[in-house]
């Protein structure tokens, strides 16, 4: 691929690399820094870039991720920011098994709770769900630009999605109570 | 698989079913699962109602990208390019850092335009209708300011690319009252010049944003699929006497990026016109005086 072709692409996908920076970077600010240095270092690298390997927006997305990585381990030696970098690699513990209840869920009316769920996950899980669920993400392209197993990107799915739905658990009880109360005043 | 799943098992495996990534043979036997136990079908009702919720919030949740995190990035791109090696001490790198600490990014045209007034090597280049004078290829100062070549190129690129990356740039055609002036001036019933015959469509024009208020930008993209990135750029500025050049001369600008550009005028009009090659602005600019004429 000619370095002309390969920019044209990169820069096609600027808006889904700057998706993804803005909700793994702690502050916006952060976000653009990141694009910025993704960008940087994909165009400086891009004679090693082989299409038919990987993808244009999958190569981006890896290099964020390093980006981001590098930084959070910058952080790390900073004193007090200990947490942001356990976050890159914990497994969480906090699992939910069997089914939760979200019958009463009010699914369109939770996007600030499932936003601010979403960003309280630790950086690992965020990233992985964020890549599948926003986007598209294939496990195999996941595994590839986290740099991780097959498998771990399954469990590391799975926990976030759970850790979500226990978030909205909460949510949905509240919904049903609030109804009910309405319910009450009605009657 | 069944029998020695554990719990965690069996969920992360009914979410891979959730997201359609389970090759045939697991998904016959994770269905099959799901059939025994129905109460797990919760389980993937609610990971598909979240992964859709999520992609329609998180999408939501997202800010437009920056202006100036797309004009670093570009900036970058364009510098780079210049910059075969793509060392460390690039201009890309100088681009980026330019923005991100609220810097202005050196020119990278400035260093090194050449305009070279185009004679024999004309003839060589491309043919046009309009007898050109002759005069030997020779270095000279630029005969437009240096930054506004760096300007323009800048424009140039990052229309196109923005263009490119946008699908639907907000490139209106608004050129107010320019529009008669430049019909004027190609003697046509349109206020730009028709590049068809050359595989080139009009994509959209305006004016540049001030200092070049007065500049109205015309962007063509290639009408051919397989070369739908290529575009060129014309500039057009009413002429009184700002640039050093005459009429019925044809010039010719190379800064340190790999866009030329030819400039000329006609009375009361400076052209410029900016493309990815040579040939391409040369077709363009033989097309303009085809019309003219």
């Amino acid at each position: 691929m000619t370095p002309d072709a390969f920019r044209k692409l990169a820069l096609a996908e600027i808006d889904a690399v700057y998706r993804l920076a803005y909700h793994l970077a702690p502050r916006p600010d952060l976000a653009d820094d990141y694009v910025q240095e993704t960008y940087l270092r994909a165009f400086r690298a891009k004679t090693d870039f082989q299409l038919n390997d990987f993808g244009v927006r999958p190569y981006l997305f890896k290099i964020l991720h390093n980006v981001i990585h590098s930084a959070f381990a910058r952080e790390a030696r900073q004193p007090g920011l200990l947490d942001n970098v356990e976050d890159l690699h914990t497994q969480s513990t906090d699992r939910v098994s069997g089914s939760v209840d979200l019958e009463h869920l009010d699914w369109d009316a939770m996007d600030e709770r499932l936003k601010q769920a979403v960003q309280a996950l630790p950086l690992a899980h965020r990233t992985v769900f964020l890549l599948c669920a926003v986007e598209n993400m294939k496990y195999r392209e996941i595994a590839e630009i986290v740099e991780i197993p097959l498998g771990t990107v399954m469990s590391r799915l799975h926990s976030a999605r759970q850790q979500l739905l226990k978030q909205l658990t909460g949510l949905a009880t509240e919904q049903r109570l609030g109804r009910s109360v309405q319910r009450d005043k009605v009657d | 698989m069944d029998e020695q799943m554990d719990e965690q098992d069996e969920q992360t495996l009914l979410s891979a079913l959730a997201d359609g990534e389970l090759d045939p043979v697991r998904k016959v036997r994770a269905l099959r699962y799901l059939v025994e136990h129905p109460e797990l079908l919760s389980v993937v009702e609610n990971e598909t109602k979240l992964q859709a919720t999520a992609r329609r919030v998180m999408l939501d949740a997202t800010p437009a990208t920056p202006n100036s995190v797309r004009q670093a990035v570009l900036r970058a791109s364009f510098a780079t390019s210049a910059d075969p090696n793509g060392s460390a001490s690039s201009n890309g790198a100088g681009a980026m850092r330019g923005v991100v600490r609220r810097r202005r990014w050196p020119s990278v045209a400035t260093a090194a335009v050449i305009a070279l007034v185009v004679g024999a090597w004309a003839g060589r280049a491309f043919r046009t209708p309009e007898t050109l004078p002759v005069a030997s290829t020779q270095l000279a100062g630029s005969p437009i300011d240096v930054t506004l070549v760096d300007a323009l190129a800048l424009e140039h690129v990052d229309c196109s690319n923005l263009a490119l990356a946008q699908h639907s740039y907000p490139f209106p055609v608004r050129l107010g009252k320019l529009a008669k002036f430049i019909e004027n001036d190609l003697r046509t019933d349109r206020p730009y010049p028709e590049f068809s015959s050359i595989g080139y469509a009009l994509q959209g024009a305006g004016r540049c944003e001030p200092p070049q208020g007065q500049v109205v930008h015309l962007l063509y993209r290639s009408t051919n699929p397989t070369s739908q990135s290529q575009t060129l750029s014309l500039f057009v500025e009413p002429y009184s006497g700002q640039y050093q050049i005459e009429t019925a001369k044809l010039y010719l600008l190379r800064g340190d990026t790999t866009q030329p550009m030819l400039v000329w005028r006609s009375d009361n009009v400076a052209y410029i016109l900016v493309g990815n090659d040579l040939k391409t602005i040369a077709a363009a600019r033989e097309q303009m005086v085809r019309e003219r004429s």
